[in-house]
């Protein structure tokens, strides 16, 4: 009997090894480190921020609000506690490993698809800057830039997920890292400054913006799917998903739908070339092709992506980086430094103007008059002098500005982008 | 305590049954017996082995194509399944659509009431992903375009 047993077991291994070769390669597991796994470790160890008095403090804590306020004990203790500190040594961890996988299946869930992780790395964020600004207040700046420049890397991997909104709240992540080590570059050593720089400069590059939206194609395919084998409950279910409203999805039930997704399908597929024209070709596409288009069809006004919106933000977020980079070589050299950054946005280097304790760096790019980009390095205690900033940034609080970009954008501008 | 003891009024009777009976063990003992019996006895008796051993062999063979059989089975279904199934419903369906504004702060957004929420601008999208804080990082509400300007109502709109 043992005999036939040992056969029998390898007669339904046999035929169930495939499936489990299939779900995931050995060989894959073994040798492709995953980063996506230590984060989840980092994120489950992280302790809550929201439901805690001190929790909404941290959430504040790197903002432009509150970074001219020192780290206090309070926030201390919540850094030093096992659960921050286990979360923050996963982030290096996790931010050492190339590869990152967030299991996503955009083609699979479509529009129900949960970003669970981009959630969590904004709170990790929040908790590693919030240590960064506390190394850097006690002279650690080694230990600060580190938890800076892994916070980036956080940001570039939560953002290679290939899904849109994942990268744009990777940018606001990234920024977010690059504000609060610009509050602090006037005091740092030459030593760290030079390692920064070379850091900075040895990141891996962002997800590409166009190829990440070529990937929206799958929310139409998933649409139709799911929408053909459902009952009209489920349908209604689906449009109200995809409408947010009960209303509309009412109003959008009572379509020919199928139809209207059918019609969408030219203008999906046309998704890769859009994404990858030129900024300022792309807007006077977007408003002689594309919008027409989309705000005819009920379905598309819901269901086609904020290309524009997507591509502004993935120029800002270039911006900010090379504003840091400037930056960081001014901190080292001086303003002289500043002619070797050229503003890809305008026609010479990134404007600059001193302060006491520290200097601002601006660019070219505006989307509305007076308000470019720009990153000001150092702290400045109290509240802006509305008159000394450039850009007219009246009424900030705080000495860490970063300007808007509202979406008109003034086609002047748009022209000099080579985006 | 025997017979004999038993039943002293009757020696002779006792004496001549087991002279007979000795006699006739001795005869049956004496006698020598059959070459044919013995094979035949010896072959009945491997006989008897041998039939549990076809037995189990038979069983084991049918247990293996038995087991066979049911893993075809089992794996024709399995493909079956997977290629005829329907689309799965998501079992979080209810949670997933775009939010109401007085949905419990811990709820996922799903990736549609993103979208939707970028479509007001980005801000609201980040907003919406840390719903249940109520402090997006306003240098980080400035990090992009704000579709309506006047909607954000910061301090560089």
């Amino acid at each position: 009997m043992k005999c036939t047993s040992r056969i029998l077991t390898f007669g339904v291994l046999a035929f169930a090894s495939p499936l489990t070769t299939e779900a995931a390669p050995p060989s894959q597991r073994a040798d492709t480190p995953n980063a996506a796994l230590v984060y989840w470790q980092a994120f489950a160890s992280m302790p809550r921020l929201m439901d805690t008095k001190t929790g909404e403090r941290i959430i504040d804590a790197s903002s432009y609000q509150t970074i001219d306020k020192p780290v206090d004990d309070e926030l201390r203790k919540f850094l030093e506690q096992p659960a921050s500190r286990y979360s923050l040594h996963m982030l290096h961890r996790a931010a050492k490993i190339e590869h990152c996988e967030w299991g996503l299946d955009l083609a699979e869930d479509g529009g129900e698809l949960l970003l669970p992780h981009v959630l969590n790395a904004r709170h990790l964020m929040r908790l590693s800057l919030l240590r960064a600004r506390d190394h850097f207040e006690h002279g650690r700046h080694i230990q600060g830039i580190d938890d800076v420049i892994d916070t980036m890397l956080l940001a570039r991997h939560a953002g290679s997920d290939g899904v849109t909104v994942s990268l744009l709240a990777s940018f606001s992540i990234e920024s977010t890292a690059g504000l609060v080590v610009a509050a602090y570059l006037p005091k740092m050593p030459p030593e760290s400054l030079d390692l920064l720089a070379k850091q900075l400069a040895a990141l891996p590059a962002p997800a590409v913006m166009s190829r990440t939206l070529a990937n929206e194609q799958y929310l139409l395919d998933w649409f139709i799917s799911r929408y053909e084998s459902a009952d009209p409950t489920r349908r209604l279910r689906l449009c109200r998903n995809l409408t947010g409203s009960d209303e509309e999805a009412k109003t959008l039930a009572s379509a020919d739908v199928l139809k209207l997704a059918t019609e969408l399908r030219p203008l999906f597929a046309d998704i890769p070339h859009l994404s990858s024209l030129p900024l300022d070709r792309l807007e006077t596409a977007a408003k002689t092709q594309v919008d027409p288009k989309v705000r005819s069809n009920p379905l598309g006004k819901v269901l086609f992506p904020q290309i524009l919106a997507a591509r502004r933000g993935e120029a800002v977020n270039q911006c900010r980086n090379l504003l840091l980079v400037a930056a960081v070589d001014v901190a080292r050299r001086g303003p002289a430094a500043l002619k070797d950054h050229r503003d890809p946005f305008g026609d010479g280097p990134f404007a600059y103007a001193a302060y006491d304790g520290g200097f601002e760096l601006t660019s070219r790019l505006e989307f509305l008059p007076h308000k470019p980009i720009g990153l000001r390095a150092g702290i400045r205690p109290g509240h802006l002098d509305p008159e000394g900033t450039p850009g007219g940034t009246a009424g900030l609080p705080s000495s860490v500005w970063m300007i808007v970009i509202p979406c008109l954008a003034r086609k002047s501008v748009l022209k000099e982008m080579s985006i | 305590m025997n017979n004999n003891q038993q039943d002293p009024s009757h020696p002779a009777v006792s004496d001549e049954l087991s002279k007979t009976l000795r006699r006739s063990v001795e005869r049956i003992v004496a006698e020598p017996v059959p070459g044919e019996a013995v094979r035949r006895s010896v072959e009945r008796y491997l006989e008897i082995d041998r039939l549990p051993a076809q037995k189990r062999r038979q069983r084991k063979w049918l247990a293996l194509a038995a087991g066979l059989a049911a893993a075809a089975l089992l794996t024709v279904c399995w493909m079956g399944r997977t290629i005829d199934r329907a689309p799965i419903e998501s079992p979080v369906q209810e949670v997933l659509g775009p939010p109401a504004k007085d949905d419990a702060p811990d709820q996922i957004p799903s990736l549609q009431a993103c979208r939707l929420a970028l479509r007001d601008s980005p801000e609201a999208m980040l907003a919406l992903l840390d719903r249940g804080a109520g402090h997006p990082l306003m240098a980080e509400s400035c990090w992009l375009t704000s579709v309506q300007p006047e909607r954000s109502g910061g301090p560089d709109h």
